[in-house]
């Protein structure tokens, strides 16, 4: 026994110096993607002012348009009306996804019920609704929460189902065998083992989100980010044009970032094959 | 006491494929308390048999009592030990080992105490806080068999519990588990293919054929409690594993001619 117990300990202080070795990796990962963004921003002034491309503006020019936009006191509000329909569009999708998405990943009458509709959703150009719903909704905010909605939607109940399809039978018969009713059996085993696969239905929702959120915004051309950016379009700006893309790139940035920083916080356990 | 009459198991009857009768016509009767060792070639239905004692499969014919009543599913008097262990992955220690008692209701606290001093008692001192992915697969087995012991069962139901470990890391655990039923015994139904690992274990060995699963012989296993750890160095013990490799190979020869 005294053996036996000799060999816990070491185990137990390799999973510690596992677990210190991972901490600094972490730190590791930052670099390279921060290196590529500066070689980009360097790259793009250096041929911007070296090409002299009336539609290729180096990128300190772009900054000075952006600051000119800013300084009209346009840019916030239309921002914050973009940012509004992007998260109720995007929490309406997450909510109802994820529930019709645990709803037919358990039940097969349901699955088989909804999934025609799915299927062809996730594949159909969402912009095709544009403008059936301009036409029930008309300009309104609901026009653009629906479509933010619409963009998200459709995957994140593919991946939840995904997600529910790939939990461990094993586990769902253990909860079984100590008494679990459905309702533990969904909140305490299929949510936490389809969790990895949801958050990553989750990301890519976040990013079509704000696709949606821009095209519906273009097509209505008459509010938020996308009316701005065919405003200036129009008057063949490129410098304000690009002003706003910045805008829009940094907004998605800065969305799927944290859809990915939650992402890390509830599946760090799960386990990777990646190359560190 | 478990007590298993006329039982009987077909698979595949409700969507018209091939049936497969798994268990024909068993009966076994378990006293408290003692250590049954289910043992027999693969597809002989012991796995069967343990699942319907814990309620998670529902049987054809016959019927199943634990402690005079019809079983009719799970139950917080039976828990079940899983070959492959069967441990959330997304959960620390201290959390597998206090799910059974998550799910009736207790408080964190408590559960969680309760789950350190079974953490301790299966020589896992020291990693509540860790990740099953960061244990050997014995130790998750020892998470595994103290979260079945967390819901102070009357019975436990194991199924192939050290199949899927090595043979050193196998014998600790045998030794473990003797001691530990030693210290406070409970009823054990113990699934196992493996026929020194019955004889070091069981008071009784339970010997079943395969297709379909039948019991074939019950054999009392001629050595006391406390057991040795020397007990393999017995005469008898030879004697009996030679007896039931000899029944097991003619088994295996029967069901493959």
């Amino acid at each position: 026994m005294t053996s036996s117990l000799n060999q816990l300990t070491d185990k137990k202080s390799e999973a510690q110096t596992q677990k210190s070795r991972l901490t600094g990796q972490r730190l590791d990962k930052w670099w390279p993607s921060l290196a590529s963004i500066v070689v980009g921003v360097v790259a793009w002034e250096l041929l911007g002012r070296t090409l002299n491309f009336p539609f290729f503006p180096p990128l300190s020019d772009i900054v000075v348009a952006w600051l000119e936009i800013y300084q009209t006191g346009e840019l916030i509000p239309e921002l914050l009306g973009s940012l509004r329909s992007l998260v109720i569009g995007y929490a309406l999708a997450v909510v109802l996804g994820i529930g019709l998405g645990m709803l037919m990943g358990r039940f097969r009458l349901v699955e088989y019920f909804f999934n025609p509709f799915i299927d062809i959703n996730v594949s159909t150009p969402t912009l095709i609704y544009v403008p059936i719903l301009f036409a029930i909704f008309g300009v309104g905010d609901a026009t653009r929460y629906t479509i933010v909605f619409m963009y998200a939607f459709f995957i994140i109940v593919v991946n939840t189902v995904t997600g529910i399809h790939g939990v461990d039978p094993t586990l769902v018969e253990m909860a079984r065998s100590f008494g679990a009713s459905e309702g533990q059996l969904f909140r305490k085993i299929m949510l936490p083992d389809a969790l990895p696969m949801i958050m990553a239905g989750l990301r890519i929702g976040m990013s079509r989100a704000v696709k949606g959120m821009i095209n519906g915004e273009l097509f209505i051309a008459l509010v938020g980010l996308g009316a701005r950016l065919r405003f200036y379009s129009g008057a063949f700006n490129i410098e304000k044009v690009l002003a706003i893309l910045l805008t829009i790139i940094v907004v998605a940035s800065i969305t799927t970032a944290m859809v990915q920083w939650l992402d890390r916080r509830v599946t760090g356990w799960a386990e990777t094959v990646q190359n560190r | 006491m478990i007590e298993i009459k006329d039982c009987s198991k077909v698979y595949g009857s409700l969507d018209g494929h091939q049936e497969v009768k798994a268990l024909d016509d068993v009966n076994l009767t378990v006293q408290d308390k003692e250590f049954i060792a289910l043992l027999g070639p693969s597809g002989c239905g012991k796995t069967t048999l343990l699942k319907i004692v814990a309620g998670l499969i529902q049987w054809n014919t016959g019927s199943v009592k634990v402690g005079g009543k019809d079983v009719v599913g799970p139950g917080p008097d039976r828990a079940v030990v899983f070959q492959n262990f069967a441990l959330m992955p997304w959960a620390d220690i201290k959390t597998n080992v206090a799910f059974g008692l998550e799910l009736q209701g207790m408080g964190k606290e408590e559960r969680e105490s309760k789950a350190i001093q079974l953490i301790d008692a299966v020589g896992l001192a020291g990693f509540a806080d860790h990740y099953p992915r960061h244990l050997s697969g014995g130790m998750q087995q020892r998470v595994g068999l103290a979260r079945a012991l967390a819901v102070n069962p009357q019975t436990l139901l194991m199924d192939e519990p050290f199949g899927a470990l090595d043979a050193q890391t196998r014998r600790l655990m045998q030794e473990d588990l003797l001691r530990l039923h030693q210290q406070e015994p409970k009823t054990v139904i113990f699934v196992t293919h493996a026929i020194e690992e019955a004889i070091r274990l069981a008071d009784r060995i339970v010997l079943m054929s395969a297709r379909p699963g039948r019991v074939q012989e019950i054999i009392d296993v001629p050595f006391g409690r406390p057991r040795s750890e020397q007990v393999d160095k017995e005469p008898a013990f030879g004697e009996l594993n030679d007896y039931l490799w000899d029944k097991l190979k003619m088994m295996q020869v029967l069901t493959t001619s």
